[in-house]
């Protein structure tokens, strides 16, 4: 079984305040996985420490992966550069650029400024400079937090669809219950602080759901009576 | 019902009434500002009656257009702008990467802050004796008190743009592993941007007051030394035309500058689109 992320007894803490405590996960190659958890229980703080944006933890964190991305909550785009100079800041390849863009169906805004588009459009900017980088992992963090049902499905749509074309792992942190059963194979369901998991669910037998099919609110049930 | 005729004519009579009143509505309200102040001016320069304490708008208008019929206005007005924009030119140039290198280190503001509140609190008057003593009377004075009176301000503002960037962004930046040079370039020359910008707008009523004084006291040409002139003459009308065209000149400086920020708004260059 390829592992691209293994953590063994990961803790974390801010001063005297232990945000995670004595995690051990292990994520495969090409799967999509969902840390699901209340607001504020440390699930950034265990994705930044994943994806190595944080890196005084204790434990150990083995990561087989090299090239990686990272969808934010906010879409971080520069706000005075176009859409397409938002991607030429991370890379000069053309090629790649116009690729990402047609990923995420946003071809023809490529002139525009992030504010003139609208927060979903954003978000998939957001998700076109992290496919710029090919990379074999992507974070995301609460993407969908901010966007209307609407946007919320395209983007969901288009992280799936591209994530089967180029089978990268898929790393999502919600409080969402809703959009971590239709975006995962498999949910970690967190506590909350000091965070650890409380219940893994394998949905990689599962048929494909979506926001509105009837096992997507018989797992949201089955979810709600994990959390505290 | 139908409608009677009267009524109709009512109706019609109250639309033209309406007319009429957004007619009114259309005279903008500057322009009835500037009707008021003309007026102020009229009324003073008739209670005083005297042409050399305050002469009135009329004599002043004839005045402007003898100076340029003289060909000493123009020149004068010219001479003034030029050293002005110089100056306004050295103090960006200096100014930005100081601001820049003052917005990303805290030791470096440090070190820099008491000198810039030297700058901006000595008096022109001040830097005069030195000034005459090193240049003698010309061009050069007036340009280096524009500089000295600009730095600072220049300074400040853009290490306000530089402490105002995103964080976030430049997190995304070093997730994405971008070169220092092209952060450098985007985010922080980007985020600099507006605070350079309202800097220039701040700037362009200040070098111009500024450059006439600094020519009225240690200049060789431009309005200030026309204006000195004229006093020196007991030339009242004179010294009310020259001014009269610099504090125009000014409002059209700032004019134009205000509809080259909206037409850059317009095109979308800038975080304020």
């Amino acid at each position: 079984m390829d592992l691209t992320i293994k953590t063994t007894s990961l803790s974390k803490s801010f001063g005297d305040l232990q945000v995670i405590r004595d995690l051990n996960i292990d994520i495969k190659k090409s799967e999509r996985v969902a840390f699901l958890g209340p607001s504020g229980c440390g699930k950034t703080t265990l994705l930044r420490c994943l994806s190595g944006l944080l890196t005084d933890y204790s434990g150990q964190i083995q990561r087989q992966h090299s090239k990686a991305g990272f969808v934010f909550q906010e879409p971080r785009l520069i706000p005075w550069s176009s859409l397409y100079n938002n991607l030429t800041f991370v890379t000069k390849d053309e090629k790649r650029i116009r690729r990402s863009l047609e990923l995420v169906e946003l071809e023809e805004f490529g002139k525009h400024h992030p504010s003139k588009l609208s927060g979903g459009m954003q978000q998939r900017a957001n998700l076109a400079r992290a496919l710029i980088v090919e990379p074999e992992i992507i974070f995301f963090d609460e993407p969908f937090q901010n966007l209307d049902l609407k946007s919320n499905i395209k983007l969901m749509e288009a992280v799936k669809r591209i994530q089967k074309q180029q089978k990268w792992t898929a790393v999502l942190v919600t409080h969402g219950i809703r959009e971590a059963v239709v975006f995962a194979q498999r949910i970690f369901i967190l506590s909350k602080k000091p965070t650890r998991v409380i219940k893994e669910i394998d949905m990689t037998q599962e048929e494909e759901t979506d926001f509105f099919s009837r096992k997507t609110a018989e797992y949201e049930r089955m979810i709600l009576e994990y959390y505290e | 019902m139908p409608l009677t005729l009267p009524f109709r004519c009512l109706m019609r009579d109250s639309t033209l009434n309406k007319k009429k009143f957004s007619m009114k509505r259309r005279i903008p309200d500057w322009i009835v500002g500037v009707c008021l102040l003309f007026l102020f001016w009229w009324i003073l320069a008739l209670i005083i009656n005297q042409s050399l304490i305050v002469p009135s708008p009329y004599e002043v208008l004839v005045k402007i257009v003898e100076e340029i019929q003289r060909g000493k206005l123009l020149p004068a007005l010219a001479m003034t702008f030029l050293k002005s924009i110089e100056g306004l030119g050295i103090a960006l140039l200096i100014g930005t990467p100081i601001g820049i290198i003052m917005g990303i280190s805290k030791r470096f503001e440090e070190w820099i802050r008491p000198s810039t509140m030297v700058l901006r609190s000595m008096p022109i008057v001040s830097w005069l004796s030195s000034v005459i003593v090193i240049w003698g009377m010309g061009w050069q004075a007036p340009i280096f008190i524009i500089v000295t009176t600009l730095l600072p301000l220049i300074i400040y503002n853009i290490a306000q743009g530089v402490k105002s960037i995103d964080v976030k962004l430049i997190e995304m930046a070093n997730v994405y592993q971008v070169p220092n040079a092209r952060i450098f370039k985007q985010i922080y020359l980007g985020s600099t941007v507006p605070f350079l910008l309202s800097s220039v707008r701040v700037s362009l009523g200040t070098m111009w007051k500024v450059a006439i004084v600094a020519e009225f006291m240690a200049g060789d040409t431009g309005l200030g030394i026309e204006i000195s002139w004229a006093k020196f003459y007991l030339e009242t009308p004179t010294v009310f035309a020259f001014t009269s065209v610099a504090v125009l000149s000014g409002f059209l400086l700032e004019f134009l500058f205000d509809k080259f920020i909206s037409l850059m708004y317009k095109k979308g260059y800038g975080i304020w689109t």
